[in-house]
């Protein structure tokens, strides 16, 4: 099942790159994406109650990977749907030709592969080549477009995390040798097995090797201060590969670093890891807020509120217990959905404005009726008030810090949400308020003569439209009640985690 | 066989040809000198894990040996020179430090990994040398990267620092599965042919090579 | 009998020196010189008479007696075809370094003494050179002495055999160019040549005349090919006798004849394959084989051989 799994993305990536015409790579990848959505339910229903293995025990799925499997699946779900709009207004446009379509197309498909196999990994090995692997190919798609900026954050990313991840490498490979002179002689790289012996492994060893995790893998998740990449990349990216890699990313190099983590804890206790994570979490989410503040270009904004919502998360599965983690794991999929929302909506507020500068946009609510007033939702869920879901992981977690008796984590968490609160309202606020900006209003004018014009192209994009709204209808209600079988994934992963 | 090569020290000198290729590198001026020092630094770690293999009788390290021998020995310097000749660079690598200051900072990081690796890592028999030189490659290449101007040097640092992760990972390990070996040479080959298609790409849009002027984005 | 083996070195020196001429004269294409031709320059020095400078002092006449003897305490000093002399115990490595550098401050004084520009800037690149050196040196020195446990040349000259290591063969790198550059050769100053680019040790020469240059050219063959014998002790000291039997001293005379001939090849191979470099760019050249230096001393303490 797992690799079945592994195969539809990657046939499909190869179809997209030979095929013909643009109806067809669309279709292609419509009904892909449909297709592992559907077949993707068996594993994920499957392996919630027991590890399903694959491939001698290299590749396997238990409850915590198919909980992040499903948020990787969704967002690539909606993320496909999204860039048949979106990449086909900007084919129409005559931005990209048939070639780069193409490839775009298929780089997605394989960029959606690399990650499937990062979180279906056993072997850690195969672990860190499928991240090495996300590099390469989501570098490709940061640089789609071609021009300096692209190619400049490109590089960045590209070089930033490979040499984070030689660094993570070398980790793994004190994790080796740390189970070999356990058993005395071959040590072993499944993590299945290492999770058996991990109480045994010699902690000074255990902690060199995590200080090389925790600073490889949290370059490519986010952490501050190696994230001088993410905003770069994360802004450059077309708009359905921002989505990705905020949404999806930075979340399965977190499932790396949680699979250490657990090791460690065996070895270690927990306090030790989780103090590094809460140092690690705090910095980012005060470095974003910063940030967050100076900003003038909503990408950029968007990806350092990425990089403070994945400090948030490491915050959660710091401060540890029950709840801790529970709140960290329901963060993770609460920001899989607000950030994509954000992106998506943002992403036809760049495709009609031509820019990304927030000074230069005005007025999206009335140009862009429904997608404004989501962009407006989204952008409320993001800084967490409720009746919207990142509230209620944020309490969760809050509430977790309260238990723990961490009083310092809980104000500087209040105190740096607080601030990003008003500086994201304030940046999407005079975005999505106010008179449209001259050039649009006369666009809008041309447009309101030619108005049957304007409702074919209404029509045209109606799918994307309907993603948007259903994904605000989802932020809406987990914002307000967690269904039955999110809450038995959420705990299934939790026991993962604490090794019941 | 084996008593020659413990009388010569043959191992030995292999790895501290390797330490030599990579301090070395800081000295050098021209950017086909530091391709050369890369080949004979892959090349010094192929034989190093062919004599391995002939000491230890481990018939997969001989796979290993010509694997790396491959790609890092052979692809990857017909990659890199071809990549020099293609973005037709200025052949002189720009140092942000003067050349004896980044050679003797080279020396003094190699200094600090000897002996602060004294204890630590309990690592036996003669792999503990081989995994010091290995942190200190990673090290010197990690310290290229920061330190020179031109893209290329910088792929050239970051080659380097997997040469040294590979000498650590196979110190450490003594030949994981072949399939996972195969599967690290894959990834860094990938990531190394994906970045000579950006260097082309930064030429053309900024028409040097020069990453002081990749300034565009920043807040 | 075997205490008198510094005086090899004083008698042959000068025909060293003549053999390397003649070595780089032929690798030139050229006839060159015979390899006697150095006796006779000294004994025609001998003969001359004496032009001194009206503004020098007693520095200057002093100077060439002191280079000349600190240069036979030296000879004294290593261990040339036996170990087993009776100066050996005063054969300290790092002893023999200050001898050197007595001559050497003294040299540099006595160019300053003479009130020329020449000699100024003869001693000033003599001790720009000499700073970067010593110190290489010294590495060298205590790697190879860390490996005998002790700073005695005799000592360290007993094992039989080559010392084949990874930190040996790095110091032996480090020390050829020290040597190089002590006895300045190309490519750190060119010694057949007066001319201003290339007179760091020429420089200090260029106010004696007659008998006190004798002395100074003399004490320049004898440091040249003390400097070859210490290379020979310390780094391949295979063949050197370790009593005071006829039979072991003659083939120790032998082995150590075919040292130092092979020691005059390379260099002369060096001179005339290499550009002599602009002076600026020597602390770089001296500075690299520094972190040589350096690196070979790590070696030891990190393989332990």
């Amino acid at each position: 099942m797992i690799g079945i799994l592994l195969l539809i993305p990657l046939i499909t990536a190869v179809l997209c790159y030979f095929a013909k015409s643009r109806k067809c790579i669309e279709y292609i990848n419509l009904v892909s994406a449909a297709v592992l959505a559907i077949v993707s339910l068996f594993p994920i229903s499957t392996s919630l109650s027991t590890p399903i293995f694959f491939l001698e025990n290299m590749l396997f799925m238990d409850a915590l990977s198919s909980y992040i499997m499903s948020i990787l699946i969704f967002v690539s779900f909606v993320a496909a749907i999204y860039s048949v709009d979106y990449m086909g207004h900007e084919f129409d446009e005559g931005m990209i030709n048939i070639k780069e379509l193409r490839y775009f197309y298929a780089l997605l498909h394989l960029f959606i592969f690399t990650m499937t196999l990062s979180i279906a990994s056993n072997n850690i090995v195969i672990l860190w080549m499928a991240i090495e692997g996300t590099t390469v190919v989501s570098s490709l798609l940061v640089g789609f477009y071609k021009d300096r900026a692209s190619v400049e954050a490109a590089w960045k990313y590209i070089i930033l995390c490979t040499v984070s991840l030689i660094f993570g490498l070398f980790g793994i490979f004190i994790v080796y040798y740390a189970s070999a002179a356990v058993s005395g002689g071959e040590g072993t790289l499944n993590w299945t097995e290492l999770r058996d012996i991990a109480h045994s492994m010699n902690p000074k060893t255990m902690k060199l090797a995590l200080i090389f995790i925790l600073v490889g893998f949290g370059a490519k998740a986010g952490f501050a201060p190696i994230h001088n990449w993410l905003p770069d990349a994360h802004s450059q990216a077309p708009t359905p590969i921002s989505a990705l890699l905020s949404g999806v990313l930075i979340k399965c190099a977190f499932l790396g670093i949680i699979r250490f983590v657990i090791l460690g804890n065996e070895s270690l206790g927990t306090s030790y890891c989780g103090r590094l994570l809460l140092i690690f979490g705090l910095l980012s989410m005060g470095i974003a807020t910063a940030f967050i503040l100076l900003q003038n270009n909503y990408k950029r904004l968007l990806a350092y509120s990425s990089i403070e919502h994945i400090g948030i998360i490491a915050i959660g599965m710091g401060i540890g217990g029950f709840w801790g983690i529970y709140g960290s794991l329901l963060h993770m999929l609460n920001h899989s959905i607000v950030k994509p929302l954000l992106f998506f909506t943002t992403g036809w507020v760049r495709l009609k404005y031509h820019t990304t500068e927030i000074d230069k946009v005005k007025g999206a609510i009335t140009v862009l009726p429904v997608a404004g007033t989501v962009m407006l939702l989204g952008v409320f869920a993001l800084a967490g008030s409720p009746p919207f879901n990142i509230f209620l992981s944020e309490y969760t977690i809050l509430k977790a810090a309260v238990d723990k008796g961490n009083w310092v984590t809980f104000s500087l968490f209040i105190l740096f949400a607080t601030i990003t609160f008003g500086g994201v309202i304030r940046h999407f606020g005079s975005m999505a308020f106010g008179k449209p900006s001259i050039a649009i209003s006369l666009s809008a004018c041309c447009r309101t003569a030619q108005a049957g014009h304007e409702k074919e192209k209404w029509g045209e994009h109606r799918m994307s439209l309907i993603i948007i709204i259903v994904m605000a209808v989802i932020m809406l209600v987990l914002g307000l009640y967690i269904p039955g079988f999110l809450n038995e994934m959420l705990n299934n992963s939790v026991k993962v985690i604490t090794g019941d | 066989m084996k008593n020659w090569f413990d009388l010569l020290y043959v191992i030995d000198f292999i790895s501290v040809g390797i330490l030599l290729t990579a301090v070395v590198m800081n000295a050098l001026k021209r950017l086909e000198s530091c391709v050369r020092a890369y080949i004979f630094n892959s090349w010094f770690l192929s034989i190093l894990i062919f004599f391995v293999a002939v000491k230890t009788g481990n018939p997969h390290l001989y796979v290993a040996a010509s694997l790396t021998l491959a790609t890092k020995g052979i692809l990857m310097p017909i990659f890199l020179s071809k990549m020099v000749r293609q973005i037709k660079a200025t052949h002189f690598v720009e140092p942000y430090l003067s050349n004896s200051l980044s050679l003797t900072i080279a020396g003094i990081l190699v200094a600090i990994v000897y002996t602060s690796l004294r204890e630590g890592i309990l690592v036996t028999g003669f792999s503990v040398h081989i995994l010091k030189i290995s942190i200190a490659v990673i090290l010197i290449g990690l310290f290229i990267m920061i330190t020179r101007r031109k893209a290329i040097t910088q792929v050239l640092g970051l080659l380097f620092m997997e040469n040294g992760l590979f000498l650590a990972g196979f110190s450490l390990t003594f030949g994981m599965p072949i399939i996972v070996e195969l599967g690290i040479l894959f990834d860094m080959l990938m990531g190394v042919i994906i970045l000579g298609v950006f260097i082309v790409q930064i030429r053309r849009n900024f028409s040097s090579v020069d990453l002081d002027s990749l300034t565009t984005l920043h807040d | 009998m075997e205490n008198l083996q510094f005086v090899i070195i004083i008698i042959f020196s000068p025909l060293i020196q003549g053999i390397i001429k003649k070595f780089k004269a032929g690798l030139q294409g050229r006839v060159g010189a015979g390899i006697l031709q150095p006796y006779y320059d000294i004994i025609r020095l001998l003969k001359k008479e004496m032009v001194l400078s009206s503004v020098t002092s007693w520095i200057f006449k002093v100077t060439p007696y002191i280079v000349f003897s600190s240069t036979i305490v030296a000879a004294m000093m290593v261990p040339v075809i036996t170990t087993k002399s009776s100066f050996s115990i005063m054969g300290d490595v790092i002893a023999l370094i200050y001898i050197f550098a007595l001559g050497k401050f003294f040299m540099a004084l006595a160019a300053l003494d003479a009130g020329t520009a020449f000699g100024g800037e003869g001693s000033s690149r003599e001790m720009i050179v000499s700073i970067l050196v010593e110190p290489m040196i010294m590495l060298c020195i205590f790697t190879v002495a860390i490996t005998a446990g002790s700073t005695n040349i005799a000592r360290i000259a007993e094992p039989q055999g080559f010392i084949f290591t990874p930190s040996h063969v790095l110091a032996l790198l480090a020390f050829m160019i020290a040597i190089i550059a002590d006895t300045g050769r190309v490519p750190v100053d060119n010694p057949d040549t007066h001319l201003e680019l290339t007179m760091i040790h020429e420089g200090m020469l260029l106010e004696y005349s007659g008998k006190y240059l004798a002395l100074m050219e003399w004490s320049y063959y004898m440091k040249q090919m003390l400097l070859f014998t210490l290379a020979a002790d310390m780094f391949f000291p295979a063949g050197i006798a370790h009593n005071i039997e006829t039979s072991s001293l003659i083939v120790s005379s032998g082995v150590y004849s075919l040292k130092i001939l092979f020691m005059a090849g390379i260099m002369a191979i060096v001179e005339s394959t290499r550009a002599k470099m602009r002076f600026f760019q020597l602390p770089s050249l001296l500075g690299g084989s520094f972190v040589l230096a350096v690196l070979s001393l790590l070696t030891f303490i990190m393989i332990g051989r």
